[in-house]
């Protein structure tokens, strides 16, 4: 049977339609040329490798280009010539659907994995290997960037200053000194009851945080969950995961444009809530470590975080932390 | 194909490019490829490339003829080995001497113009139409310089307002040093128009503000919603608000200007564009374009990143659908010349940095 292939002489561009004749025996392919009758054996050509629906390429010894629009023709003249065409199987994975099923689940779960658990723990190593004097950088800066916007001057007596400060180097003298702890007080206003733990070892408490508590050990054991955050250098953790997730989504779309960095970003989110939350529960788990080394009740951090769950509005401690049965639970499991 | 007798006497006809690729057949074809990509830790990534690339090639089609991708996996994969060897490379020594690492990136900036070249050089020399393969001016340097890295500089203190200029030379670099065999392309457009390209699209953007503004005051008004922070559900309204609109504005505001801007150079740029007898015709729409760029977005986020081989094929049918050769019918006038070869390392590193050569 005959074949419309377009021939191409590979020296101008003039297309030429020819009626392509396979032999029956699959030896031989050739079709007419103006006068000229062109024959080609088949294992002295070069076949391209099927790409869904376009046309076939076939190069012929001469230095010409025939394009074959009918597939099915040129694979039956594959298999039965034994022609080397590398890269065949791909487009017997492509065609199968089990095979792109297979091929979507091994993806989301590599994905899922690698997002979930190997990256974490590739940036908790590389996290490790930064010296602390480079967490120390990114501290002061942001402190005087939060007192601008945020915060105002504390308001609590020098006396509950002392002794918070106190309890403060308490947990920190059992920790590496190679951070510069250092416990500041500032006036939450806008944010309310809250504590947060810059990576160079200073610790924010605000006065709100202080007015709900009922006792020292309530703080103490929030100083100690901030600590754990410094300890476990979770900001550093966090900047170097969302960039590495940022270039997955790159590396998987393909794509460096500002379109695939916004398609990305709610993956990312999704991503990152869930890192933060492992963080807390890291924290947490410092916290609850150091509260029975001293002999501390943990308690005293539940009842904390229940008065807090009472009174707080959007933006104070709990909504940068998880909820209050989540972590209840970490604390009356153990 | 209608042909029209022009003035001149000669028959021209009016020749759209086609695109005939299909979302779910480049699906298959995507996840195929991202699977054996990691089952191979990133050694397939060139494979995947060059049958990503012919795929997209070989749908293309004008005058009935598709077009090739010729470069070879392997080519590709040296580059990408060199790129990623020179970026760890570089990480290593910004991290043990940070001042040395900036002088690294003095240096690779003064390399900037060569990859560049040498990235169009790889990738017009592996592209062909009918077996006439493209080629690229290769002693662009110095021209490359003045686009990518001079003009750039300047414009730091013009306030943006060599921005048109710096897109009317790159075109003019994309399309004046680029050949089809031994035929040379050849622009001619109008600086102005880049410029009214600029005002227009600046003045699509202020628009679109002031009635997101005005939409948005009167709901807030229509709904009665407290400006004080009397009611704690207000201060929560509010809270809510302010980010949402800010995302929105930075997510759907701020696109709509580039993609406007870009669009409508392109449509400057190649509607001046001739090769030999042959006029091109660029009929881009800023509105549909805008279209199928947000519901392209909308549909990737929405299935995780499934839609993207769909979102792809669309956003290419469109752009080829709206380029138009006009010219004589028969298209065989093309002579092929001599064939260079062309190594792959700066088309490697020109998409890892990201270089916009031109182009939506
Ligand atoms: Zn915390």
């Amino acid at each position: 049977m005959d074949r419309v292939a377009y021939f191409y002489d590979g020296q101008g561009s003039s297309r030429t339609t020819v009626r392509l004749k396979i032999d029956c025996q699959m030896r031989l392919i050739k079709f007419q040329l103006g006068q000229e009758q062109k024959r080609y054996r088949t294992n002295d050509l070069v076949i391209s490798p099927r790409l869904g629906s376009t046309p076939r390429r076939i190069e012929t010894p001469d230095g010409c280009i025939l394009d074959v629009p009918d597939n099915e023709a040129i694979d039956q003249l594959i298999n039965a010539s034994e022609i080397p065409v590398p890269g065949r199987w791909i487009h017997r994975l492509e065609s199968k659907f089990r095979y792109v099923i297979l091929s979507v689940v091994i993806t989301v779960l590599f994905v899922w994995l690698l997002a979930g658990y190997g990256i974490p723990v590739i940036a908790k190593h590389v996290a490790f290997m930064v010296p602390v004097t480079a967490n120390s950088v990114l501290g002061e800066d942001v402190l005087v960037a939060l007192d601008k916007v945020i915060f105002s001057e504390s308001q609590l007596s020098i006396n509950d200053k002392q002794k918070l400060t106190k309890r403060f180097f308490s947990v920190a003298e059992s920790m590496s000194d190679d951070y510069k702890f250092r416990l500041v007080f500032r006036r939450g206003g806008k944010i309310g009851a809250n504590a947060f733990a810059l990576p160079d070892g200073t610790v924010i408490l605000t006065d709100e945080l202080v007015e709900k508590a009922q006792t020292l050990s309530e703080v103490e054991l929030v100083l100690a969950h901030e600590l754990g955050h410094v300890v476990y250098r979770h900001s550093l953790r966090q900047v170097i995961q969302s960039s590495t997730v940022a270039l997955l989504i790159m590396a998987i779309t393909g794509d460096v444009s500002s379109a695939a960095v916004l398609a990305g970003a709610l993956p990312t989110l999704l991503v990152e809530s869930h890192y933060s939350r492992e963080f807390e529960k890291e924290a947490d788990q410092f916290a609850y470590d150091y509260a029975m080394a001293r002999g501390i009740s943990p308690r005293h951090f539940i009842n904390l975080l229940d008065r807090l769950s009472d009174t707080d509005g959007d933006l104070g401690f709990l909504s940068t932390h998880p909820s209050v049965q989540d972590r209840s639970q970490i604390f009356s499991a153990q | 194909m209608n042909t029209d007798s022009s003035s001149t006497g000669e028959p021209s006809s009016r020749m759209p490019v086609e695109f005939t690729g299909r979302g779910g057949e480049y699906f298959r074809i995507w996840i195929v490829n991202l699977v054996l990509t990691i089952l191979t830790l990133g050694i397939y990534s060139a494979w995947a490339k060059v049958r990503t690339k012919r795929y997209f090639y070989r749908n293309t089609i004008i005058g009935g003829s598709p077009f090739e991708y010729h470069a070879r996996p392997i080519q590709i994969l040296k580059g990408r080995a060199m790129v990623v060897g020179a970026y760890l490379a570089y990480g290593l020594v910004n991290y043990l001497n940070p001042i040395l690492g900036f002088i690294v990136i003095l240096v690779f900036l003064g390399f900037l113009p060569w990859l560049v070249v040498r990235a169009s050089v790889f990738n017009a020399r592996n592209s062909s139409w009918r077996d006439i393969r493209f080629n690229f001016n290769p002693d662009a340097k110095a021209e490359a310089a003045k686009v990518f890295l001079l003009f750039p500089f300047l414009s730091i203190f013009t306030l943006g307002l060599l921005t048109p200029y710096i897109t009317y030379r790159g075109w003019r670099f994309a399309i004046a040093n680029a050949r089809l065999g031994t035929t040379s392309f050849e622009i001619h457009a109008k600086l102005g128009k880049y410029y009214a390209a600029f005002f227009i699209s600046l003045l699509m953007l202020v628009g679109i503000l002031v009635s997101l503004f005005i939409i948005g005051f009167l709901t807030l008004q229509r709904i009665g919603l407290p400006y004080g922070p009397e009611s704690m559900s207000a201060m929560r309204m509010q809270a809510m608000l302010v980010p949402m609109l800010a995302a929105a504005f930075f997510i759907l505001v701020i696109p709509i200007f580039f993609i406007a801007y870009r669009a409508l150079t392109r449509n400057a740029s190649l509607n001046a564009t001739q090769l030999g007898p042959y006029q091109f015709e660029s009929t881009l729409h800023v509105g549909a374009l805008c279209w199928i760029a947000f519901s392209n977005l909308l549909a990737i986020v929405l299935s995780v990143g499934l839609l993207m081989p769909w979102a792809r094929v669309r956003i290419t049918r469109y752009l080829a659908t709206n380029l138009i050769m006009h010219g004589p019918p028969d298209l065989d006038a093309f002579v092929q010349g001599t064939r260079l070869e062309a190594r792959a390392l700066g088309e490697e590193a020109s998409d890892f940095f990201d270089v916009d050569i031109g182009g939506v």
